[in-house]
């Protein structure tokens, strides 16, 4: 992996914890994951999935306790358990964010082979 | 890859991201999970522009904010951010559901309510209010400007972010607070806490189904075995040396009239009763379905200087009222600007409620006499008779969900029911007079003495409560605030002042309009009683002689105040202790009084083992109520089961099902002065013996097939639960259930209807705060059944409850340790 590749993926993960800590909306997966357009579809798709930590690793910023009587509380909610709760917004973070960075890759695959 | 694929790719991307947009609420950082952030207290400090000197707000490890102003209207304004902080999510639903504006927020299923707030009056009334304090007392209506500017202040520092839970879940935004909502809070408190109109309501229809003597046997106009040793006022009712006989009226034949009849109410019964229907819509008009507190009763007592052992009077009081999580109060304390009060805060409301200050204490409890009356009107068109006149009806229109509403008056009132020509108005002092009682709590709050107290109680106006009032040397009760007074002509055709009425009142005539109110005077009082002490567990206040007859009294039956009473008798050289263990009784007086006869009709009759198990358990029984007895069980199965298949049976074969519990207070008395004095009633289908038998059989078989074959196993804590609602009324937000102590009528109260259900109906109404007070000595203790806080992930939405349910209690005065100091800023 060269230097531009992981600048590809700091930036990324960078965008990623900007965009969830002051936004947190599923779509901004959609930007964060366009430098992973940068690697190759595999890896594209393997970061991508590993975005979801992202939104995982903020739970960190609340107290255990709290945390999982919020997580039971919004789980009685939304008729889930807690530990869906929990996993739900990371879980699909992570999957719009390898669909995106593979098809940026793809496009990005395409527009270089198109200008060279 | 080729280009489509990648294309594909992206689109199923943006495809996901849209349909999964819900999850977007679970979002660690901007969703729901942001409740588990807050709720946390921690060092802050906070910039308010309209502080005028820095306040600090100091939180105690129980829970209780400690707020030091250097003047009142800093003070207040610290106290509207500190609540918005901790609740303001229920203070703003709870404004709008007495605002009548609910639907703006939740859509059609609150239309309902909405309307039935408006026929009421509560927002019209909030009104009236605002204008009357704003341009007489001013300085009182700079109060509620000051906690609205805190209030809001706090809002404006919010963002979509870190909005409360609520907010979220609805999807609305906090509105901007104002006095009116302070006003709208407190007026509808008053309605859910004042007597008459429905209870006139509900006895006429029960009156036009039966005839006297059976009305008087299931509705007398005092509760059996209630006597002048037990009145809040002790002693036959005279007041200030004036009573009924100083009038020439005798009490025994006042208290023997039907009440009901023409020559009381101007209205011919034969008329009443073809109105039945009429009064059915009108009790339907403004039942809320989201009605959110509830007053089933409420404790307080009182002893004088020379009964403790302190050398000073003392104070208990603990009002019970729908129990909601969060709880309807929030600890505080507030000092600087004349002021250093400590207690309770009813959210919304400036200032202290119940609670204390270096000198002085007090407590309140409901009356339930009537201060609200239903007249019967005759219409014809958009007019209304009046003594012989037919005057124009007004009208008071209003807009709810872009649909305009109307609602008319009478000389008497809204008109909440009409058919034809006739129609119900309703009738309350709080139509008539502006909500001073802000201003006699502002008293309370700022008082230093006995006189202090008493001024602030001549301001009590709305609802009616019974004032108890301490203060280093003295102590009293008053059933305070304006009970309006009605002329009638005795069939004897002496004249008498009542309180009330038994049934709708004649609106045409003029002859039963109210004519003044109770001097505060000749209100009913116990002032430094000579034996000790008083008590006013909703119990009646005043004895058959008063010179006011309380012909609409709803008192409660007076089991709590029995128990009261032989309590504090027995009790000389009382402490604080005894205050506490008196307010953790759980013994049902009117369980102990019920057995012998229900034992004795059970005697030589069972045969099954489990019965006589059954049997042996309610023999064995010693009348308390703890989660891990069989005994209370086994009787109140006996009695749900014995009411329905006599007199909730009647009620409904007659239309009045909506009179069943828990509407009937006196339903165990009744049951109890019917095994001793007239078992053969009608009430019991003619036996009473027969009738206990048959409930019994029921009873097993019912508790056998919910609770299984084991009689050891039928203990209270199964059936008997504890359930705190959120005022979302999601199960997910709300505490418990949880096996709960104590029933209807014990002092610890955990209120639940006479049915048969496994479990019972959630007890949601009991103790909604503990409070005791010596304030010669220095000590005021207490406790609440929550935390300050609603956010129900935090420790400090629910920090008391344990404490609570296990009869512990806190200081509420003296030193604390903080956990946490917020510095507001100019």
């Amino acid at each position: 992996m060269n230097l531009k590749a992981l600048g590809a993926i700091v930036v990324s993960f960078f965008l990623s914890y900007l965009l969830v800590y002051y936004l947190g909306y599923l779509w901004t997966a959609l930007i964060s994951s366009i430098p992973l357009g940068y690697l190759k579809v595999r890896n594209a798709i393997l970061l991508g999935l590993a975005q979801g930590l992202v939104p995982a690793s903020l739970f960190l910023l609340y107290p255990i306790k709290a945390l999982s009587q919020s997580s039971i509380i919004l789980g009685q909610l939304a008729g889930l358990s807690s530990f869906t709760t929990l996993l739900a917004f990371p879980l699909t973070f992570a999957v719009v964010s390898a669909l995106a960075s593979s098809g940026y890759s793809g496009l990005y695959y395409y527009v270089r082979k198109t200008v060279s | 890859m080729k280009i489509y694929v990648a294309i594909l790719l992206v689109i199923a991307a943006i495809a996901l991201s849209l349909l999964a947009s819900p999850l977007n609420l679970l979002s660690p950082t901007s969703g729901l999970f942001t409740l588990a952030g807050g709720g946390r207290f921690t060092n802050l400090t906070i910039t308010m522009s309209q502080l005028t000197s820095p306040v600090t707000i100091e939180i105690d490890t129980h829970g209780m904010a400690h707020v030091y102003a250097s003047d009142a209207g800093d003070l207040f304004r610290a106290e509207g951010y500190y609540e918005a902080s901790q609740r303001l999510f229920q203070m703003e639903i709870f404004a709008l559901l007495a605002a009548g504006n609910l639907s703006s927020w939740v859509g059609e299923q609150a239309l309902q309510s909405d309307v039935a707030e408006h026929l009421i009056g509560i927002p019209q009334n909030a009104e009236m209010s605002a204008q009357y304090l704003q341009s007489h007392y001013p300085q009182v209506y700079s109060y509620l400007e000051d906690f609205s500017q805190g209030v809001n202040s706090y809002i404006s520092s919010l963002n979509p972010r870190n909005l409360p839970l609520g907010f979220k879940l609805l999807h609305v935004k906090p509105y901007r607070w104002s006095p009116l909502y302070t006003l709208d809070i407190a007026e509808y408190m008053s309605w859910s806490l004042t007597a008459g109109f429905s209870d006139e309501l509900q006895s006429a229809m029960l009156y036009s189904k039966y005839n006297f003597s059976m009305v008087q046997e299931l509705n007398p106009y005092y509760p059996y075995y209630v006597d002048g040793n037990l009145t809040v006022m002790p002693g036959n009712g005279a007041v200030n040396g004036y009573s009924l006989t100083d009038q020439g009226i005798s009490p025994s034949y006042l208290w023997s009239l039907d009440w009901y009849q023409g020559w009381a109410t101007g209205v011919p019964s034969s008329t009443m009763k073809s109105l039945f229907y009429l009064l059915e819509q009108a009790l339907g008009n403004i039942s809320d379905p989201y009605v959110q507190f509830q007053d089933m009763g409420s404790n307080s007592w009182i002893v004088t200087s020379n009964y403790s052992t302190s050398g000073s009077p003392l104070l208990a009081n603990d009002p019970h009222l729908t129990l909601t999580a969060p709880s309807i109060w929030i600890p505080i304390q507030l000092g600087g600007g004349g002021f250093n009060v400590t207690g309770w805060s009813l959210v919304g409301i400036p200032g202290v409620l119940i609670g204390h200050t270096a000198t002085t204490a007090w407590g309140l409890t409901t009356p339930s006499g009537s201060s609200s009356n239903a007249y019967l009107e005759r219409l014809n068109g958009s007019y209304y008779e009046f003594e012989g006149k037919w005057l124009p009806l007004t009208s008071y229109n209003y807009t709810l969900m872009g649909k305009t509403y109307t609602v008319y008056y009478t000389n008497n009132g809204p008109l909440v029911a009409r058919s034809d020509n006739y129609g119900i108005s309703l009738y309350w002092t709080a139509q008539k007079v502006p909500f001073l009682t802000v201003l006699a709590e502002i008293l309370l709050d700022n008082s230093t003495n006995f006189s202090d107290l008493l001024r602030a109680a001549h301001y009590w106006v709305i609802p009616p409560q019974n004032l108890a009032i301490v203060s280093l040397h003295n102590a009293a009760i008053i059933d305070d605030g304006l009970y309006p007074l009605i002329n009638e002509t005795l069939p004897n055709c002496e004249r008498v002042q009542v309180i009330g009425a038994r049934a709708p009142l004649n609106g045409s005539s003029g002859n039963f309009e109210p004519y003044g109110y109770v001097p505060f005077n000749y209100l009913p009082a116990a002032y430094d009683p000579t034996r000790g002490f008083a008590f006013a567990p909703n119990q009646p206040t005043a004895w058959v002689n008063y010179p006011f007859p309380f012909v609409g009294g709803y008192w409660s039956s007076g089991g709590r105040a029995e128990i009261v009473y032989h309590y504090l008798a027995s009790h000389p050289h009382a402490t604080l202790a005894n205050m506490e263990e008196l307010q953790s009784n759980v013994t049902d007086y009117w369980a102990l009084m019920f057995k012998p006869f229900l034992i004795e009709a059970l005697t030589n009759f069972s045969t099954s083992p489990q019965e006589l198990q059954a049997l042996k358990q309610l023999e064995q029984w010693n009348g308390s109520t703890y989660q891990g007895q069989v005994g209370p069980t086994v009787y109140t199965y006996l009695v749900s089961e014995l009411a329905n298949i006599t007199i909730y049976n009647s009620l409904s074969s007659n239309g009045l099902s909506q009179l069943d519990a828990p509407d009937l207070p006196y339903l165990v008395t009744d049951l109890i002065h019917i095994a001793q004095y007239d078992p053969n009633s009608p009430w019991v289908n003619g036996s009473f013996t027969s009738a206990v038998r048959e409930a019994f059989v029921r009873e097993i078989q019912y508790l056998n097939s919910t609770l299984g074959p084991n009689v050891s196993g039928w203990t209270w804590g199964k059936v008997h639960q504890l359930e705190l609602y959120s005022p979302l009324g999601l199960t997910a937000l709300s505490i418990g259930p949880t096996p709960q102590w104590g029933d209807s009528h014990t002092v610890a109260a955990a209120y639940f209807p006479y049915v048969v259900s496994v479990p019972l109906p959630f007890v949601t109404v009991g103790s909604s705060l503990r409070f005791v007070a010596d304030p010669g000595d220095g000590q005021f203790y207490g406790v609440f059944p929550g935390g300050p806080s609603e956010n129900v992930a935090s420790y400090w939405f629910q920090n008391q409850l344990q404490a609570w349910l296990n009869f512990g209690y806190y200081p509420m005065g003296g030193n604390y340790s903080s956990v946490a100091q917020w510095r507001l800023l100019p």
